[in-house]
């Protein structure tokens, strides 16, 4: 059975979406709302059923090129929605970890390695410098769109820098600890270090997933 | 007339419809469609992700409410929005007038 015009415009635009899932169905929900108003103005016109389905599609015109339209502002929502998060998580996880060696005994011996001092104070900076880099990209996200900043590319944008942060900091972080030279017993077994390390792994992860999510968003939303 | 002459409009002529009224986006298309006289030719489906961008732009605020007893996502004129209309509008009188006098259209 051949589903009715509206219908297939519906189920193209769900085809043709990819990116947040709440974001995407009130998308195509808002669609399907006008397109229900749209077939209602014509049917209180005096048409038919099947004529009013088929003006209101038309006067629509080709879904897949409002999925394009709408996939750019999906790929923004979820850029905008990761680089809030990157901009906290990674101060947050700097944070985290200077509680855990400031109380540390062992801590005074290592901050007397210049080596080890020069590269926690990079890791520290690299944080700061990816969250500076977050906030940066999520107002050209929301106040480029009034100056025609494309979405694409920041997004796009945002993912290269998770998955380059996530490198560069975990890379630090393991070169951290290979190369200082404190007697390590006993400085992850406490319920906080755990916990902290449990949380990095996790951020870890996420940053990982939507560093990927981006960068694929942002190419769908070029491409389409 | 020209949908790609229009399309350079669109931004501008969506914020002029919100200005009075907060509407949906099948009231936004009406609005288009009564305020031009029904010349305005573009596919009504541009216009929902014209209106996300201006969301994100901080120009509209999207909502959903009730309207008609169903569900609809309406969109209201912000602050900043209204201060962007007066300022398009006056670059539009500005434009359209250094264009209409050269092409001779204008006294």
């Amino acid at each position: 059975m051949t589903a009715d015009p509206v219908t297939a415009t519906i189920r193209t635009l769900q085809r043709s979406l990819r990116g947040p899932r709440r974001a995407r169905a009130e998308m195509v929900r808002e669609v399907h709302d006008g397109l229900a108003d749209a077939v209602e103005g014509y049917r209180d016109a005096g048409l038919p059923l099947a004529e009013a389905q088929f003006r209101a599609v038309a006067d629509f015109g080709d879904p897949r090129h409002v999925a394009a339209e709408l996939q750019a502002e999906l790929a923004a929502r979820y850029g905008r929605f990761a680089a809030a998060r990157m901009a906290i998580a990674f101060p947050m996880l700097m944070l985290l970890w200077d509680q855990i060696w400031a109380g540390d005994p062992a801590t005074a011996h290592a901050q007397a390695t210049t080596a080890t001092t020069l590269l926690a104070d990079l890791i520290d900076v690299l944080s700061l410098t990816a969250a500076a880099g977050s906030l940066l990209a999520r107002a050209r996200l929301s106040l480029g769109a009034r100056r025609g900043v494309d979405p694409d590319r920041v997004t796009r944008g945002i993912g290269f820098l998770a998955l380059c942060t996530l490198v560069s900091i975990g890379g630090g972080s393991i070169l951290l600890n290979l190369v200082n030279d404190w007697p390590d017993e006993g400085l992850y077994d406490t319920p906080l270090a755990i916990g902290v390390f449990l949380t990095t792994v996790s951020v870890a992860i996420w940053v990982g997933v939507s560093g990927h999510r981006c960068l694929l968003l942002g190419r769908l939303a070029r491409i389409a | 007339m020209n949908p790609d002459a229009i399309r350079g409009h669109l931004d501008g002529m969506l914020l002029a419809v919100l200005e009075d009224e907060p509407l949906h986006g099948y009231g936004i298309i009406e609005a288009l469609h009564r305020r031009s006289g029904g010349t305005l030719d573009m596919p009504t489906g541009t216009v929902y992700p014209a209106l996300r961008r201006l969301e994100r732009a901080h120009w509209i605020d999207g909502s959903w409410s009730t309207v008609g007893g169903r569900k609809r996502r309406t969109y209201t004129l912000s602050r900043a929005g209204r201060q962007e209309l007066v300022r398009r509008r006056s670059e539009w009188i500005r434009f359209s007038g250094i264009v209409g006098s050269v092409l001779g259209g204008t006294t």
